[in-house]
């Protein structure tokens, strides 16, 4: 009986719900059966890289990314003699490459890739990993995308440049060519115009030669933190602004003027396969390895260069 | 019981004047498929859209969420998404029309159908006529068609560079299976 009654219910509902459809507009039936799958972030960068620091971007699987990077001469050098007569001589530090860096960064997973670079500054060989952990969703209820970047430098200098200017009162050590740098990337593509970048950063050395930052007596540490931001402005729909800055914490960084914190503005052009970024900067090292601890130029002096990077990803 | 309840349910709103269909979760399948001399782009969207179909006549309503077509190559879906047809701008494309002939949905069987109504892509509406199937089983109701779609009719800008790499028709799939509509 109590299965009757329903049944009957069921029926009477059913024939009542079947008018109210016929009356509904389709399209308010579209809105009510939307789909609610949260739906990741499309290109927060358009490059694994922005200007120096890097981008939460991995090269998406199976694909290669080849780069070329460079950096010119400083452009203006107020420590020189004849800064003036200098910048013309060398068309605005064109004639010199300060560093020079060709890489290969392979998709393993799409959130996984593995790179290799070589850099001319201090004779670098790199190994890298870049693991997006954390992904980003459209509805923001996950703001933020997450990525651990590290990198390990091998220096093939001559072992004279290696202890160049040391009294050397120890053993040549292998260990000593060795350098490493990590970094958690914290993003987030807050508008599709404005991208946003955090990137706590450790930079480990194995040998360091003594160095005193004079204005507040500090030694050069093998270890430091350091502190970078980063985003872009999207122009339309392939150009940008682009911009880094790492704060370096340790106090030989702080007030001196023998190191500096890298800086660079610019632009990037997007055209499908190849990503093209232009930008000015002080630092004078392409890989962190190098620029983190070795950036020597200051905006201030003017010694600012033109930097370049372009690459072509092969889908493999 | 509850298969007898259901029973009764389906016999009672075939019986009843307009009925509502809507696609069976996971069933919609979109795909298409641009061939250019350097490169065959193929995506697939499995599930994310609904679809509504009014009998007797031959409304159909769908939206097609942009996010769920997925590519074999990742930067192929991001240069789709990012690029082409700017999804972030407009997540959903969308149909709206009606079948145009005139068929007795109460005989089970397989009718060509023509459907004629406004396609919006890109945020861009056309007014269009797709041909396809639709074949009846008892309560199923399966819709198929393939039809083409002109990347400059929806103005999806292909830079000029890449004119050999995307094609300026894509050939598009569309199948679906329809049950009745249960209101959630």
């Amino acid at each position: 009986m109590k299965l009757f009654i329903k049944n009957v219910f069921i029926c009477c509902l059913l024939l009542v719900s079947n008018k109210v459809f016929s009356q509904d507009d389709l399209l308010s039936l579209l809105e009510e059966n939307k789909d609610e799958k949260p739906k990741k972030v499309y290109a927060t960068f358009k490059t694994v890289k922005i200007g120096n620091a890097q981008s939460i971007e991995t090269v998406k699987k199976n694909h290669l990314d080849f780069g070329i990077s460079h950096r010119f001469g400083n452009i203006y050098d107020s420590n020189l003699d004849n800064p003036v007569n200098e910048m013309f001589q060398s068309a605005f530090g064109l004639d010199n490459a300060s560093d020079i860096r060709i890489s290969f960064d392979y998709g393993v997973l799409d959130n996984l890739s593995v790179g290799i670079g070589r850099s001319k500054m201090n004779k670098l060989i790199d190994g890298n990993l870049k693991w997006r952990i954390l992904q980003q969703t459209v509805d923001f209820k996950m703001p933020i995308s997450l990525a651990f970047f590290g990198s390990v430098g091998y220096s093939h200098a001559p072992t004279s440049v290696i202890y160049n200017g040391v009294d050397k009162t120890f053993p040549t050590n292998e260990a000593h060519r060795f350098n490493y740098f990590s970094q958690i990337i914290i993003a987030s593509k807050v508008t599709s115009w404005l991208s946003l970048e955090i990137l706590p950063s450790y930079m480990y050395r194995n040998f360091i030669k003594e160095n005193v930052n004079t204005e507040n007596g500090a030694e050069d540490q093998n270890g430091f933190f350091s502190i970078g931001i980063g985003g872009r402005i999207k122009l339309n729909k392939r150009m940008s602004i682009i911009g880094d800055y790492f704060y370096n914490v340790a106090p030989y960084y702080q007030n001196s003027n023998i190191v500096f914190n890298p800086l660079a503005l610019g632009f990037e052009i997007e055209t499908g396969g190849h990503v093209f970024s232009m930008f000015f900067t002080n630092a004078s090292g392409l890989i962190e390895n190098n620029f983190m601890p070795y950036t020597t130029d200051s905006w201030s002096n003017g010694q600012v260069k033109l930097g370049f990077r372009i690459s072509r990803t092969f889908a493999l | 019981m509850k298969k007898l309840i259901s029973l009764f349910i389906i016999s009672l709103s075939l019986c009843s004047q307009a009925q509502l269909f809507k696609d069976k979760k996971d069933s919609s399948l979109i795909s298409f498929h641009s061939k250019a001399p350097m490169e065959d782009i193929e995506a697939l969207n499995k599930g994310e859209s609904n679809v509504f179909l009014k009998l007797p006549t031959g409304e159909i309503q769908m939206s097609i969420n942009m996010y769920g077509f997925k590519f074999k190559n990742a930067l192929m879906e991001e240069h789709f998404n990012e690029n082409y047809v700017e999804t972030e701008k407009f997540p959903n494309a969308g149909f709206k029309g009606k079948i145009n002939e005139a068929i007795d949905y109460s005989i089970d069987g397989e009718y060509p159908v023509s459907v004629t109504g406004k396609m919006q892509i890109h945020g861009e509406t056309k007014d269009v006529t797709i041909n396809g199937t639709l074949q009846k089983t008892g309560n199923r109701i399966k819709l198929k068609s393939k039809f083409k779609i002109k990347v400059a009719d929806y103005k999806i800008k292909v830079p000029s560079m890449y004119v050999s790499n995307i094609a300026e028709e894509v050939d598009v799939t569309f199948s679906s299976v329809l049950e009745p509509y249960q209101k959630k």
